[in-house]
């Protein structure tokens, strides 16, 4: 094993301190108003995968394309994504959990690996101007400067992302660890498929029930979760 | 009869429609929104514009074809010059027709732009695709300093009462809403019922009908577009049943809030529309919706 795949799985690892565990990205509504419980949980993840998992991927594989990218072009390109990612989360908390996680894996990152000119940059956009660093796109940037191969980069991000909405699971669900490692265990072919990279110029997404749980989380009377 | 062709068709099936329609509100010298310039190629057309109560103009967009036929390619663009104030409706929902074997899908394309202080409310009827039906539908939306957008658009699963849910072929919803050059809002949506289920529980689950509203006026503070949000999710909360009508409120990054439902049987969803409508006009504008005179 490389140290380079090492470092990868120690940024995607639950335990690094972003405040991951704090979100559920709309779980926690739909299992509140019981639209998702553990009998549908597989069939959820799988097509939450299919259209979220896909379009995630799609940014994290541009993030670490970025990374690339000449400083010149950077900053316009960095801030053209976060414009985009920000535009196609329409849960307000959602998308404000992604940039703080983003952020806050990117001072982490920062901090491991000094100097790196692109996650430099991006620290200084988010710092003074205010430009959003959502996670999917940090991790991908992350993932290039710690000098991993791309599909790896997207599969590990997802990889950690459907793991922390098993976890947010166990929190809201009557569901063991053993049949949450099971689940995990029969996801992964689906994740591959949603890591893969796509010709089109743009994913399609449709996730009407995830967005609108997104939407009516702050109204839920009693939250576990910040999203 | 419901297999023969239609008659645009049957001399060339290969003969496919090419409809345009283009709009250009201006403000006159008394400051009265009027249509500036028009030119259409059928079946887009439109009669005239109204007068509304507060100066702007109210214009009945039609498709004389009575819905979109496969390999339709239709072609809109709307521009309302600074300072004018345009509603745009449909005079009945947009039936998408079943695609027969070796037509492409049908294409509607829309370009917007609304100018400073300029304000659009684009408010059509809801989409109906039939059952065979392939259609691909892009909105691009530009907007400048302090242009406004109410926009909204509703999906059904077919023609319900025939017994057709989820029986069409495929429907792409494409759009962006830029303001000021940046991306503010955007989508793009694919069903494709026969591969991937509605009734997923990430999808549409119990749900049939499909709603986004989008509500904007760029420059709004984001102090009050929170308070938007808040005033706009108690008209969410109090007109949602789950199970039958499902309603949820954000704020977009900038300028504007985000409106999305889902209903069983979509009966209620104009008159919520129209409330969230009303309450966010207020907000935005100080004066609350004037629903638009249906001609049909």
């Amino acid at each position: 094993m490389s140290i380079e795949l090492l470092r990868l799985m120690q940024i995607a690892d639950s335990a690094v301190p972003i405040g991951a565990a704090s979100h559920s990205f709309g779980i926690e509504t739909l299992t509140d108003e019981g639209s998702l419980t553990v009998e549908r949980l597989s069939e959820f993840l799988d097509a939450y995968l299919a259209e979220t998992g896909a379009l995630d991927a799609s940014w994290c594989r541009a993030g670490w394309r970025l990374a690339r990218t000449p400083l010149i072009e950077f900053t316009s390109e960095w801030t053209r994504l976060s414009d985009k990612i920000g535009a196609r989360k329409p849960a307000r908390e959602g998308r404000e959990a992604s940039a703080m996680l983003g952020r806050r894996l990117l001072q982490l990152v920062d901090g491991l690996t000094p100097g790196h000119p692109s996650i430099g940059e991006a620290v200084r956009l988010t710092k003074q101007s205010a430009i959003p660093a959502h996670h999917a796109a940090v991790f991908g940037l992350a993932g290039a400067a710690l000098r991993c191969p791309e599909d790896l980069v997207a599969q590990t991000y997802l990889q950690q992302n459907v793991m922390g909405l098993v976890s947010a699971c166990q929190r809201l669900l009557p569901l063991g660890q053993t049949a949450a490692g099971f689940l995990l265990w029969d996801l992964k072919p689906a994740l591959i498929r949603a890591a893969a990279p796509s010709d089109e110029e743009e994913i399609a997404c449709f996730t009407p029930s995830i967005d609108l749980a997104g939407m009516r989380h702050p109204w839920l009377t009693t939250r576990l979760f910040i999203s | 009869m419901a297999d023969d062709p239609p008659v645009h068709q049957l001399d060339d099936p290969k003969r496919r429609v090419d409809g345009a329609l283009s709009l250009t509100f201006g403000v006159s010298a008394q400051g009265r929104t009027y249509l500036r310039e028009q030119s259409h190629r059928p079946p887009l057309q439109i009669v005239r514009a109204f007068r509304q109560p507060d100066g702007g103009v109210l214009t009945h967009l039609h498709n004389v074809s009575g819905g979109i036929l496969g390999g339709d390619r239709l072609t809109q663009e709307f521009m309302v010059d600074a300072g004018a104030h345009v509603q745009l409706t449909t005079t009945s929902a947009t039936r998408i027709y079943r695609a027969r074997e070796g037509d492409a899908e049908a294409l509607q394309t829309t370009r917007i732009v609304v100018g400073p202080g300029g304000l659009l409310e684009y408010l059509p009827d809801t989409t109906i695709p039939f059952a065979g039906a392939r259609y691909w539908q892009e909105t691009t939306i530009d907007l400048a300093q302090d242009a406004g957008l109410f926009w909204w658009e509703t999906l059904a699963s077919g023609r319900a009462a025939q017994g057709e849910i989820f029986a069409y072929e495929s429907v792409v919803l494409r759009a962006v809403i830029r303001a000021n050059g940046r991306e503010i809002a955007a989508e793009h949506l694919r069903l494709e019922p026969a591969r991937t289920p509605l009734t997923s529980p990430v999808r549409l689950g119990v749900y049939r009908y499909f709603t986004t509203f989008y509500a904007c006026r760029v420059g709004a503070s984001p102090q009050q577009l929170r308070q938007l949000e808040t005033d706009l999710n108690a008209i969410a909360e109090e007109r949602t049943t789950l199970g039958s009508d499902v309603w949820g409120v954000s704020t977009l990054p900038a300028h504007g809030v985000c409106i999305r439902g889902m209903s069983v049987r979509g009966l209620r969803i104009a008159a919520d529309l129209y409330a969230f409508w009303d309450c966010a006009r207020r907000a935005l504008y100080g004066t609350g919706a004037v629903a638009p005179r249906k001609i049909n």
